[in-house]
């Protein structure tokens, strides 16, 4: 994570220089549009959720106390604006008609498709980030600030705000929920 | 060792973070059970899955979508549409148009979009601090999200241009002394109804052509940057159209006398 190069566009975009806010989003719009992706996996919400989060960072600037703590309170935001699409969207049925979403159903197959053809079919990507959207929020969060971001323990439990034993057990149950949806594909 | 304690050790055994003793009892159990034998090369390959998924290429229009929100939801919406709850043909009675600037004032200083505009109304120290010409906060520099969309008609760069709207005067006009940073808000809201865009692109060549500052924040909205002198020609021009002003004592030439540029906002409907 480029902090120091953080912290000075931070300072800059605070000191009115709007291009530095244009660079801050060059450089983690990928990071958080692929947190977005996810959390809630298609894309255009991915999209419209990224946005979202970088419109409250133009916002909330000032709220930041610390310009060298930008990576963590970026992704604080971010999993909030996460959290609070997520709720919406299932509430409005979004994730309804993906069984994936139901921790007791596995892997959504089509009808009369084997695990072994359906594994073909699809590719191995998709299936996991299937699988890995589909679980628990809180399952999910630790493994795409983990596995997906690499972040470190001790990054994850400053955003979380848990301590480090608990983001290590959690991730260790997030894993081997993920491992229970896809080992009928390995 | 029980098969679930086994598990729970997975992730440390993938980390190489477990302790001699640990290491020992896990790897022991592993190799006495088939079952977490089973479950942990799974894991494995389900964590090597993961690990080794691609990050996808963000949207290209991400970044614009964002300028796009902010221009949408930001405080000139939320100022003008205070602006247009009032009838500003009619003459607005002082302690009224403090109030209203001090609304306006309070969103276009606002960070948070949540907190509600009652809050906003107990700052008229600001606003007499502003009709001068002075700093509104001095900690807080120009970071109105309008800014970002600014678009010149001079042809200047667009770092020049953005610096310089950001200082609120024109880079030509702008006194060499004069680096104080100002708050980019409107001194002026101009709102012109009823007008077909012929009218519009007459009204911005106008501008331009007096020599002032014409910067496109949308496709209705427009910032004029004019020195506070030729405020009388520039109301000379609204004259050919059907508009409002904001506030009342902005129809009156001296409006802002002792400042040297004025700045206009400009919404046509
Ligand atoms: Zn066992």
């Amino acid at each position: 994570m480029p902090y120091q190069e953080a912290a000075q566009l931070v300072r800059a975009f605070r000191q009115g220089d709007q291009q530095a806010f244009n660079r801050l989003v060059a450089l983690y719009q990928r990071k958080i549009y692929n947190l977005a992706l996810g959390y809630v996996k298609q894309e255009d919400e991915a999209k419209d959720l990224a946005q979202d989060i970088f419109v409250t960072v133009f916002r909330q600037i000032d709220k930041l106390k610390d310009e060298s703590k930008f990576g963590a309170w970026l992704y604080q935001l971010a999993m909030n604006h996460c959290r609070n699409r997520y709720q919406k969207l299932r509430r409005r049925g979004f994730f309804s008609n993906q069984s994936l979403d139901d921790t007791e159903t596995g892997l959504n197959l089509s009808s009369g498709a084997t695990p072994e053809k359906e594994y073909e079919r699809q590719n191995t990507s998709r299936l996991v980030r299937e699988a890995i959207a589909s679980l628990a929020p809180a399952e999910k969060e630790v493994i795409l600030l983990r596995d997906l971001q690499e972040l470190s323990y001790e990054e994850i439990s400053e955003i979380l705000g848990l301590p480090m034993g608990t983001v290590k057990s959690k991730l260790n149950r997030a894993r081997l929920a993920l491992k229970n949806r896809l080992k009928h594909f390995l | 060792m029980q098969c679930t304690e086994a598990q729970t050790l997975f992730t440390d055994f993938a980390d190489n973070t477990l302790g001699r003793e640990e290491l020992h009892v896990l790897t022991d159990h592993l190799l006495g059970c088939q079952t977490c034998a089973k479950e942990w090369r799974e894991f494995q390959q389900i964590l090597s899955l993961v690990r080794n998924l691609e990050t996808q290429t963000p949207p290209a229009d991400l970044l614009p979508g964002i300028h796009a929100k902010l221009a949408q939801r930001g405080i000139f919406d939320r100022a003008w549409a205070l602006v247009k709850s009032l009838n500003f043909s009619l003459s607005i009675p002082a302690a009224a148009t403090i109030f209203t600037l001090a609304m306006l004032a309070g969103f276009l200083l606002k960070t948070s979009p949540l907190e509600p505009p009652a809050a906003l109304s107990s700052r008229p120290a600001r606003i007499s601090a502003k009709s001068h010409g002075e700093v509104l906060t001095p900690r807080r520099l120009p970071i109105a999200p309008n800014t970002m969309f600014a678009v010149s008609h001079d042809g200047g760069s667009r770092n020049e241009l953005l610096a310089s709207l950001a200082q609120t005067a024109p880079t030509t006009r702008r006194p060499a002394a004069d680096h104080t940073p100002r708050l980019l808000s409107p001194d002026i809201h101009v709102l012109i109804e009823k007008i077909d865009h012929e009218s519009q692109v007459v009204l911005c060549r106008e501008i331009v052509r007096h020599n002032w500052q014409l910067h496109r924040i949308t496709a209705n909205l427009f910032l004029v940057h004019l020195p506070q002198a030729e405020l009388g020609n520039f109301h000379e021009l609204l004259g050919r159209h059907h508009y409002a002003l904001a506030p009342a004592a902005a129809a009156e030439a001296r409006f802002g006398y002792g400042k040297t540029v004025l700045t206009a906002a400009i919404r046509f409907e």
